[in-house]
């Protein structure tokens, strides 16, 4: 199940730089869609068949939660598939519930939503200085923390025996990524 | 155990907005009263009238 998870965390991850190359190299923010080219879609899918092939009940769902959640940054703006950021957003949630079921579902969307808000929570003065407002910025600071931390909870009720694997998995993948890119982003030193 | 959590993160939470929403409006009343007072006491201070324009012959501090 961890390696399930590391590896959905590697597919959002490359398809999240793929769509911020141009927001990341305005602060020079290190990107792995720019170090990779235009393979780094590539890898994500693969990386994704792969997670899907160890397991697909868990990895799957989390990434539908993972598109439905950016998705949901963009509400208003139109997409190549002619639907809103809300609809395209909503309609993903409900394709996974009906595939996956409920409890998986709401899982994966808790779950990820909190982890977008620690995200944002940490890299406040990042996006600040993109010109990009995140999470923390609309909601506050102290508010997006108790959020992230509440949303956590939750889904930790929700489905007891796959949260800790699934979060201490999370927990690696996101803290060995975000050494590494602090490491080699000028922007941070 | 968890149940327990929540319920106290989302008490901390709903506190936490409903503090800032109060402490927000008590802070637009208190300074809807306070600024034109804190504007008067530094236009005297530099010497002119904040509401007529007109230069002070003689400052509070001179006075």
């Amino acid at each position: 199940m961890v390696s399930s998870v590391i590896l959905c965390c590697i597919a959002v991850k490359l398809i999240d730089d793929t769509l911020d190359k141009d927001y990341d190299s305005k602060i020079e923010y290190h990107n792995f869609a720019t170090a990779l080219g235009p393979g780094a879609m590539v890898y994500a899918i693969l990386s994704l068949a792969v997670a899907a092939s160890i397991n697909a009940s868990v990895s799957i769902p989390l990434f539908l939660a993972s598109y439905s959640i950016g998705m949901f940054h963009d509400v208003k703006q139109l997409f190549p598939s002619g639907l809103s950021g809300l609809q395209e957003s909503v309609g993903t949630f409900f394709i996974g519930v009906l595939l996956w079921g409920w409890q998986s579902m709401l899982f994966s969307i808790l779950f990820i939503f909190s982890i977008q808000l620690f995200d944002d929570y940490i890299d406040i003065h990042r996006d600040q200085r993109a010109g990009y407002r995140n999470f923390a910025h609309c909601m506050g600071r102290v508010e997006c923390l108790l959020l992230a931390i509440l949303t956590l909870l939750v889904s930790w009720q929700i489905n007891e025996h796959l949260f800790l694997p699934v979060f201490f998995s999370t927990l690696l993948f996101y803290g060995a990524i975000w050494y590494y890119q602090r490491r080699l982003s000028s922007c941070c030193q | 155990m968890l149940p327990i959590a929540i319920i106290i993160v989302s008490s901390l939470l709903l506190g936490y907005l409903w503090g800032k929403h109060d402490g927000q409006l008590k802070g637009y009343e208190q300074a809807t009263v306070d600024f034109p007072l804190l504007l008067r006491e530094q236009s005297f201070e530099q010497g002119y009238c904040v509401l007529c324009s007109k230069q002070i012959e003689h400052k509070p501090s001179n006075i």
